[in-house]
């Protein structure tokens, strides 16, 4: 008999609670993992003070010994560019993050909430940003606009805001129609009060779920960004320590491979800890907030 | 017939991506506009060694004396009747550019794409009917390391353990250099160079579509249709294969085809790490040498492309699910 006979679909308690077992033992880790890499960005280069753009070393050294992640083709210290990495990565992801919630949230709210031809207007214009590939996009302005931590920044919340919007209208699509909004109406509040003291409180789970995912996407897009040769210049970078090493990949494969598992290990910390916050404010649903 | 059917639908669907397209034209206008310095050497681009002819030829011609407003029409007009622009650098129109190119693409995103909706539905599909399995929390496990994973950075790793070290698939460009055979052979040399960027890609998405499987195939099992096909006293085979299958498939080639967008840029950067010669490639040769009109015409027809791949997924529902017709 096939083991479906057997098995319920519906998952029992026992089941679930060891999901939610391994859930919290994955966000565990998920957080651990966060803090070191937030305690590496904050004290790291005041502990290991060594400049990853100088060429301090023999090309091509292993790790181990004197050069822990050992050097790159110009010789410079590989773990000197995780640690100053890790900053540039936590600061372009995390305001960037904000910038994408800040006019997703302009857009949803007011769209969720008057809707009519406001929402038929600021939707269409969601409409337009969703169908640009974002990547591209955000490749273009920094582009045109020259690559500044500045620019990318600003190039990445613009590129990926749209799942924010969509969020954020649903939610106050469904909260607007609630009594304490009729109430709040009631007593004469006017709409922006409305909306920031009555509904956006309300809407907060879905959006610091959207939150820590955007975190990781905006990760990822600044690699990908430094990757192609399109990084702040200034600042050292995973993605430009990948891109820039990737053609001696025969002679130094742990110049590529280091930078690559940070990037990887950052963004699925978050990664756990946006799943963990999903099912904190949602226990009873299946489903996955993923914008 | 009225206005449940078909053709009405695909109709409109049609029409309605009209205004998208105009946002889209817009939006690079006003982009083309906001960069800093002068808008004719941005339709130029920087590396198109621009003389004062050439600038003021091109002032001319995009109407740069003129208002915003007929600059914008001016742009627009050129932009429907297939001018993207011309790249000084590469010295060929740019949808001329485009189009070599795309093949080749088209090529690594359709077998990236079917392999992964073909691999992600059956391991769901399989996994649903035991999901309290190790299987089943491995493709949880593998569904969030697939999509923390740089797909840049895969590739790299997949060159250097199947193409350095285990020297098994080449992990550059299409066709061995040189190499002059029969069509057979030829089009086994572009399938061997084909494995490693199509899997890289063809992993991330496995990784997202086998866990979205699961999740519906798990919902439809427990549905009442199922549950009447089962006391009809069919086979448990023929009830998830022909039955529950259909329905599972179809919230995964809905993302599918919404995410095309991101495959358009995976492509971009698996095909810089693997010198894959499609337009990815070709996206990254014009930001290396800022050839703004290359990169915008990209940007103009990967856009469009987005447009033609919704209205297909929309069209393919309409399909296998008459109820959306009257939408």
């Amino acid at each position: 008999m096939p083991a479906l006979e057997r098995e319920t679909t519906r998952p029992t308690p026992l089941v679930l609670f060891w999901r939610r077992h391994f859930k919290n033992k994955a966000a565990l880790l998920g957080l651990v993992i966060l803090t070191l890499v937030l305690l590496t960005s904050l004290i790291g280069p005041f502990l290991y003070a060594v400049n990853p753009f100088e060429m301090l070393g023999r090309k091509f050294l292993a790790p181990g010994g004197k050069f822990f992640l050992g050097t790159d083709y110009l010789g410079r210290d590989v773990l000197a560019g995780i640690i100053q990495g890790s900053r540039t990565s936590l600061l372009v992801g995390f305001t960037a993050a904000a910038m994408m919630m800040t006019i997703g949230i302009f857009f949803g709210a007011l769209a969720g909430y008057f809707g009519g031809m406001v929402e038929e207007a600021l939707m269409r214009v969601t409409e337009f940003f969703q169908v640009i590939p974002s990547f591209l996009l955000a490749m273009v302005v920094v582009a045109l606009f020259q690559p500044t931590l500045g620019t990318i920044i600003v190039a990445i919340s613009i590129s990926t805001w749209t799942g924010t919007a969509r969020i954020l209208r649903a939610e106050f699509l469904s909260l607007r129609e609630r009594d304490f909004v009729t109430a709040a109406k009631a007593l004469g509040s006017r709409s922006l009060r409305i909306i920031l003291r009555e509904i956006l409180p309300n809407a907060l789970p879905p959006m610091i779920v959207n939150a820590s995912l955007g975190v990781g996407v905006a990760i990822l897009f600044e690699a990908g960004l430094s990757f192609l040769g399109l990084g702040d210049p200034n600042v050292m970078s995973w993605g430009f320590m990948i891109g820039s090493s990737r053609v001696y990949l025969r002679q130094a494969w742990w110049a590529v491979t280091f930078p690559g598992l940070a990037i990887f290990f950052t963004v699925l910390s978050l990664s756990l800890v946006g799943d963990w916050l999903n099912d904190f404010f949602n226990p009873k649903s299946k489903g996955r907030i993923r914008g | 017939m009225g206005s449940h059917s078909l053709g009405w639908y695909i109709l409109r669907r049609m029409l309605q991506a009209v205004p998208v397209i105009v946002g889209i034209v817009v939006l690079n206008f006003s982009l083309l506009h906001l960069a800093p310095g002068d808008p004719a050497m941005v339709y130029i681009g920087e590396s198109g060694g621009a003389t004062e002819e050439i600038l003021k030829a091109v002032r001319k011609e995009f109407g740069l004396d003129k208002s915003l407003a007929e600059q914008l029409w001016i742009y627009g007009k050129k932009i429907l009747t297939g001018d993207f622009g011309f790249s000084y650098f590469q010295g060929k129109p740019v949808l001329e550019l485009i189009l070599e190119k795309i093949p080749a693409t088209a090529l690594l995103i359709l077998t990236s794409m079917f392999v992964a909706i073909a691999v992600g539905v059956l391991t769901g599909v399989i996994v649903a009917q035991r999901p309290t399995s190790v299987s089943s929390a491995f493709i949880t496990v593998f569904s969030l390391m697939g999509w923390a994973m740089p797909a840049f950075w895969l590739g790299i790793m997949l060159i250097l353990i199947f193409s350095l070290y285990f020297p098994v698939f080449p992990g550059h460009g299409m066709v061995t250099a040189g190499l002059e055979g029969t069509l057979g052979e030829t089009l086994k040399d572009v399938l061997r160079h084909l494995v490693l960027p199509a899997s890289t890609l063809a992993i991330i998405y496995i990784a997202q579509y086998s866990r979205m499987s699961r999740t519906s195939m798990l919902e439809v099992l427990g549905s009442d249709y199922i549950r009447t096909a089962r006391s009809k006293g069919l086979s448990e085979r023929k009830v998830v294969y022909k039955h529950a299958l259909r329905n599972a498939v179809l919230p995964v080639v809905t993302i599918a085809g919404m995410q095309f967008g991101y495959l358009i840029a995976g492509a971009v950067l698996v095909e810089t790490v693997f010198s894959w010669p499609g337009m990815g490639r070709l996206m990254f040769d014009g930001i290396l040498r800022r050839d703004y009109p290359l990169i915008m015409g990209i940007l103009i027809f990967s856009s469009s492309l987005v447009i033609v791949a919704n209205l297909v997924t929309d069209i393919l529902y309409g399909v296998l699910d008459p109820r959306i017709r009257r939408r």
